[in-house]
């Protein structure tokens, strides 16, 4: 019976040794910090090696998670890449970024891309307000921001942390300097997030919203289409005061170990037939003006879509840490 | 006889627990004394955590989700316990083996499943709609004593299954025959007897339900507990210096610590049951009887299987982007191994490592404890106790800490994944190789030593052979919840190094629900089967010190 | 080979279970140590052993000291209260282990094992496991144990406690018989006095950590050396009283008692002992003993049939009893409760302390 039992272990140690090595010996690789959602980063690992042969290994964690990891790893950087984040987020983080000039630099719009090519835009973001039609009647679906602040609403409504989501950073930011981004403005802004049910990761708004955990949930317009092309329950809105686009791109990180690599990946994200793909499968809008997005997917092409007048998301950069530290604040207060 | 070799040994193991788990924690302290920037000496922290209601609300959560949990789990385990322990009940070891099974599976899969079935959109939650029935949410509070009770009220029921097991008939026989009628006899004698045992079964409840992590993040994000607010500390851009994660993380362990406290000094000391005296005679009920009261354990047991169950059936169901259809598909199983491959080798990897590695050094630690006593063995056995006061999250942020610099680099491996596993199992390994070692004689030992054979080999040829089978059923149930583990891997884990459990629980809060169930069976499957190998080959004795 | 004990002494934190022992027991000998709970007969044997490591003192196995040597490399044999045998490994195997561990070649093994078996009358038992069998044949696996590596010292520590009393009065026996065949120095431990009277070529009684008195089974009997030993050894009845006069006579409690050696000054305390069987009816005593004798009148107070023997509790005086035994067993001569009896004693065998 030991003796059984002492080859089923030594098997299994030796197993696991080799298994261990083999990978280790594998072909070249490439890691990248992504905070998109795991189906478009399994899938862009999977088209990426199987065009390049390079193995992706990919690290999903929200904004903010990847960016405390890549402040910590500064000096000795485990990823070579980081993906699916704003561009808010790229130009406050610049310093962490390596310059590299893609081969689609020219495609992109000059607002969405970095002029000193530390960091390219893939897709842009539009916000939107989804909500779960077994629970909101069509009559009572919430059509502007302001609608957010009624009392009506209280609980009902998801809203990502701002601290580790740049959208929902956005959305705040958007709706402070609609209220004038003054202290009244801040009086508002502490309505709203009394309001608000706030959720630590951007991606619990849609699932718990379809499981009706909540009514209403902020979130991006992609994600919802997603569920209503899904063939889920749900509806979504885009709030009628304004919006604002947000690019989101990719940059190679300094000091990254597999450059060549990562340059190939950066490439690839722009790449016209990933970009279809992703347009077709996900519903993301390109960065790229060579591809038409309403002709892919019917959806409303961007020229429709009406922009919050004045507000330039980039000017709130500079006050971030002041500003999430303000909304930590609050929401410690009233939480 | 020389017992050089043991002193070594045991200081050997003696430091490596202070240096990577009691000096990381030590760390959790002082840095819970720290500025943001870090360095000058604050109280800020802990009057921060006086002052705003987000932060000394997610201690009342923690102590009352804890304490509901906790009495739930005696409402449920106490009647169960007493029915199996006291009458004839059909499949005693199936019932035993089936309340142990929510034990060793992740908890967060039932509340993920709870929610399929009873969320705003729950499949029961409509059904009773179309008849009427409006049941309220079951996000926050309801859900979480949910997915607690039903999963970890077989803590209470297997103390109380053991307790009322162990009342000498004798003492019942006496009561009666003194004039006091059954019920009397139960409430004055039997009862008293095994409310010890019934109330650690309780405290194990209430410190399994505040270490939590995976529920309250999946079900009650709105009401969080500690550890995921320590957590979301930890884990946010704002600050540098997670001096309130390290503030959050004391005062949990400072609440586990009085539990333990509690079972030790107050519980223990009055545990009058003695172990293996006259059994109590097993009532045999008239059939009826029986197939009613089977009827309604077995009702209860398959509850709280139900949300495993579901994760089962939704893993072979096909999925339109984030949508579950029900229609059979293999789709979710291709996803998942075509693209995560690597994180299910990662997880049966570092759980066969973590588990061999608790294994040798837990195992000459039982024997320390038992055979070679000395001051050192008496600290060693403290310390050994400790990692059952730190939650999983919390000793994942103080390894992340501490190894994160200096000459010792492990944050980022897989290494400081095994470390926080073999922390967290090693003390299981070592109580049951010493209670396996307390049952043996020590005379066999010296015996064979008589007859020419040096005390090293006699270890091996005499008493560790007759561990062998304490050891291995050990193992297998170390093994077993290692790979179910995600509060501490969720801090811990590393590019190339995600585990079954992180990809299910990123699977649950992102919209990769398909993902998450395909894992789930893989991982209830890989549960299952050790299981069973253990309870056909090996004694029942189940240690709720997992 | 002989064993030499000098000065031992062992202690356990502030408790000294050993005080300065000295003994030396001759090559073949069976030694035994007999004594209450907590004398350190078990402490003594261990020492020898090498289970535990004394303060002071020194160990000899014929002119080697061994006292500092590790217990696996003693040369002893071994066998222990609760048997210690094997439970994983066949009695085959458990016989074979300490050979195994001498590294014996293969071919003699086999052998070696059979007849150590047969001398314990366990052959054919080869293939048990330890779970199919009795008390008593365990330990008897455990003498074969311990004897088939012929060791130089065979150590028993306490082997036939567990065992039921008729079975110890069997076994006891065997293991004399086996000792003496082997003709191997034997030192056994046991609490039991009968057993130690009835197989010890001498017995060391200890008490309190220190040893009373060394002698063979009859001296140790008869001419005890101090109460201690004259109350652990076999029944017997105590007196404590004052020397009344010339002649021997003293006083106890009320009457006169005769006893022999010669007489003291009037008025000094004297304790002495008759054994039960010393007392005797004047039907029991032959002609030529008679004038020796001194009578004394007790009134039955309890009487004790077992069978082959009666037990009488006679009160001499009131708060002054003797314990005497008759073999006398018909049942025309046992006497009753409440009857007089007359008893008689030879003073030259009362022991006086």
């Amino acid at each position: 019976m030991e003796k059984k039992i002492f080859l089923l272990v030594g098997f299994i140690l030796v197993a696991a040794v080799v298994g261990f090595i083999l990978p280790a010996q594998a072909a070249e690789e490439v890691t990248v910090y992504s905070s998109n959602m795991q189906a478009l980063n399994d899938l862009a690992a999977a088209e990426f090696q199987k065009v390049t042969g390079i193995k992706v290994n990919m690290v999903r964690a929200p904004s903010g998670v990847a960016l405390k990891r890549m402040r910590a790893e500064k000096d000795n950087p485990q990823g070579d890449i980081f993906w699916g984040i704003s561009k808010v987020v790229l130009m406050a983080n610049q310093d962490l970024l390596e310059p590299y000039k893609s081969v689609h630099f020219d495609l992109i719009p000059p607002e969405y891309r970095d002029p000193q090519y530390h960091w390219i835009g893939t897709n842009l973001q539009i916000l939107v307000l989804m909500y779960n039609k077994d629970l909101v009647k069509d009559a009572e679906v919430p059509k502007k921001w302001n609608d957010l602040l009624n009392p009506k609403w209280k609980n009902k409504v998801a809203f990502p942390n701002p601290a580790n989501s740049s959208f929902a950073f956005t959305t705040f930011t958007l709706m402070l300097h609609m209220y004038g981004n003054n202290e009244a403005a801040w009086k508002k802004m502490e309505t709203f997030l009394g309001n608000m049910q706030v959720v630590e990761q951007s991606s619990m708004v849609p699932t718990s919203l379809e499981k009706g955990e909540f009514h209403v949930g902020v979130t991006q317009e992609y994600v919802a289409t997603r569920y209503v092309a899904g063939g889920a329950k749900v509806g979504l809105v885009y709030p009628a005061e304004g919006n604002s686009i947000q690019a989101e791109g990719a940059g190679i990180l300094k000091g990254a170990k597999h450059r060549k690599a990562a340059e190939k990946f950066v490439d690839f994200c722009n790449d016209k037939n990933f970009r279809e793909w992703v347009i077709k499968d996900q519903f993301r809008r390109p960065a790229r003006k060579d591809l038409d997005f309403s002709k892919i997917v019917p959806m409303a092409p961007l020229s429709q879509i009406k922009l919050m007048p004045g507000y330039v998301d980039t000017n709130y950069l500079g006050d971030r840490d002041k500003i999430l530290a303000r909304i930590k604040d609050i929401l410690l207060r009233i939480k | 006889m020389k017992s050089s070799f043991w002193s070594l040994t045991t200081i050997l193991i003696f430091i490596v627990f202070v240096f990577f788990m009691i000096i990381p924690i030590i760390s959790l302290f002082t840095g819970s004394f720290q500025t943001e920037e870090g360095g000058r000496f604050t109280l800020d922290n802990f009057t921060n955590f006086v002052k705003y209601p987000s932060y000394w609300r997610s201690f009342s959560h923690s102590i009352i989700i804890g304490l509901i949990s906790a009495i739930g789990a005696i409402l449920v385990g106490v009647p169960l316990g007493f029915m199996v322990a006291r009458w004839n009940v059909i499949g005693k070891p199936l019932i035993i083996t089936l309340s142990t099974l929510p034990l060793m599976l992740p908890t967060f899969i039932a509340a993920f499943a709870w929610i399929i079935l009873l969320g705003r959109g729950g499949i029961i939650t409509k059904y009773l709609e179309t008849v009427g029935i409006q049941i309220g949410s079951i996000y926050g509070y309801p859900g979480m004593i949910l997915v607690f009770v039903s999963q970890l009220y077989s803590y209470v029921f297997l103390m109380t299954l053991s307790g009322f097991g162990s009342v000498d008939e004798s003492l019942e026989e006496a009561s009666r025959s003194l004039g006091a009628n059954p019920i009397k006899t139960f409430i004055k004698v039997s009862f008293p007897l095994v409310l010890p045992s019934i109330l650690s079964g309780a405290l194990l409840t209430f410190m399994s339900a505040i270490e939590n992590f995976g529920v309250p993040m999946v079900i009650a994000q709105q009401t969080p507990n500690l550890v995921v607010k320590a957590y979301v500390e930890f884990t946010s851009e704002v600050s540098k210096h997670p001096g309130m994660a390290y503030t959050l993380s004391v005062v949990l362990i400072f609440i586990t610590m009085a539990s333990l406290i509690i079972q030790r000094y107050y519980l223990s000391k009055r545990n009058f049951i003695q172990a293996a005296r006259g059994k109590p005679a097993v009532k045999q009920l008239t059939p009826g009887k029986r197939i009613a009261a089977s009827a309604v354990i077995y009702a209860v047991l398959i509850i709280t299987l139900i949300p495993f169950f579901v994760a089962f059936v939704l893993s072979f169901m096909e999925m339109r982007g984030p949508v579950f259809y029900p229609k059979f598909s293999l789709q979710s199983y291709i996803y998942a191994f075509e693209r995560s491959a690597r994180p299910i080798f990662n997880t049966y990897f570092l759980a066969t490592v973590a588990t061999v590695v608790s294994v040798l050094i837990g195992v000459p630690t039982g024997y320390i404890l038992t055979r070679r006593k000395s001051i050192y063995s008496n600290m060693l056995d403290i310390i050994i106790m400790l990692p059952f006061v730190i939650a999983g999250t919390i000793l994942g942020i103080a390894l992340i800490t501490f190894f994160n610099s200096g000459w010792i680099v492990l944050t980022g491996t897989w290494m400081i994944l095994a470390l926080s596993y073999v922390i967290r199992k090693m003390p299981f390994i070592a109580r049951s190789s010493a209670s396996i070692l307390y049952q043996l004689d020590p005379s066999l030992d010296e015996a064979s030593i008589s007859l020419g054979v040096s005390p090293m080999k006699t270890f091996y040829k005499v008493t560790f052979r007759l561990m062998m089978a304490g050891i291995v059923s050990g193992a297998i149930l170390s093994w077993v919840t290692i790979i179910s583990e995600l509060s501490s891997t969720i801090v811990l884990q590393t590019p190339g190094w995600s585990t079954m459990t992180v990809e299910m629980y990123q699977g649950i809060i992102s919209d990769d629900l398909g993902k998450a169930a395909a894992f789930s069976s893989i991982m209830i499957i890989s549960t299952i089967i050790p299981l069973l190998f253990v309870t056909k080959y090996f004694s029942k004795e189940q240690t709720p010190l997992l | 080979m002989s064993i030499r004990i000098v000065k031992l002494t062992k202690r356990f934190g502030s408790l000294e279970a050993v005080k300065d022992v000295s003994l030396e027991i001759n090559t073949g000998e069976f030694f035994t140590l007999l004594g209450p709970s907590g004398c350190g007969k078990t402490t003594l044997l261990r020492s020898i052993a090498g289970f535990n490591q004394p303060e002071a003192g020194e160990i000899y196995f014929g002119d080697k000291r061994i006292d500092k040597t590790s217990a696996h490399k003693r040369g002893i044999g071994m066998v222990f209260q609760n048997y210690a045998v094997f439970p994983h490994l066949t009695v085959y195997d458990n016989v074979a282990y300490g050979l195994k561990a001498r590294r014996v070649p293969a071919p003699e093994i086999g052998p070696k094992v059979e007849k150590a078996l047969q001398m314990v009358r366990l052959g054919g038992m080869e293939d048990r496991l330890p779970n199919q069998l009795s008390g008593g044949q365990l330990q008897r696996v455990a003498i074969a144990r311990a004897l088939v590596i012929e060791p130089q010292v065979f150590l028993m520590d306490e082997p036939l406690s567990n065992l039921d009393a008729k079975l110890r009065v069997e076994m006891r026996s065997e293991i004399r018989e086996l000792q003496r065949q082997m003709k191997i120095t034997t030192i056994y431990v046991t609490h039991d006095q009968e057993e130690a009277l009835s197989i010890s070529d001498r017995i060391a009684v200890m008490n309190l950590g220190v040893v009373e008195q060394v002698g063979k089974p009859w001296e140790i009997y008869n001419t005890p050396v101090n109460r201690f030993v004259v109350g652990f050894i076999g029944t017997t009845n105590f007196f404590e009283g004052e020397w009344a006069s010339q002649e021997g006579l003293v006083k106890v409690g009320g009457i006169l008692m005769k006893v022999g050696g010669g007489s003291r000054p009037k008025g000094e305390q004297v304790a002495f002992a008759i054994r039960p069987e010393a007392f005797k009816v004047a039907e029991q005593i032959p002609a030529e003993e008679r004038p020796r004798m001194f009578g004394l009148e007790g009134k039955i107070a309890k009487v004790e049939y077992l069978g082959f023997m009666t037990k009488y509790d006679l009160e001499l005086s009131p708060g002054l009893n003797a314990k005497m035994v008759s073999y006398d067993v018909l049942p025309r001569n046992l006497r009753k409760e409440g009857e007089l009896l007359e008893i008689f004693y030879d003073p030259q065998r009362v022991l006086v302390y």
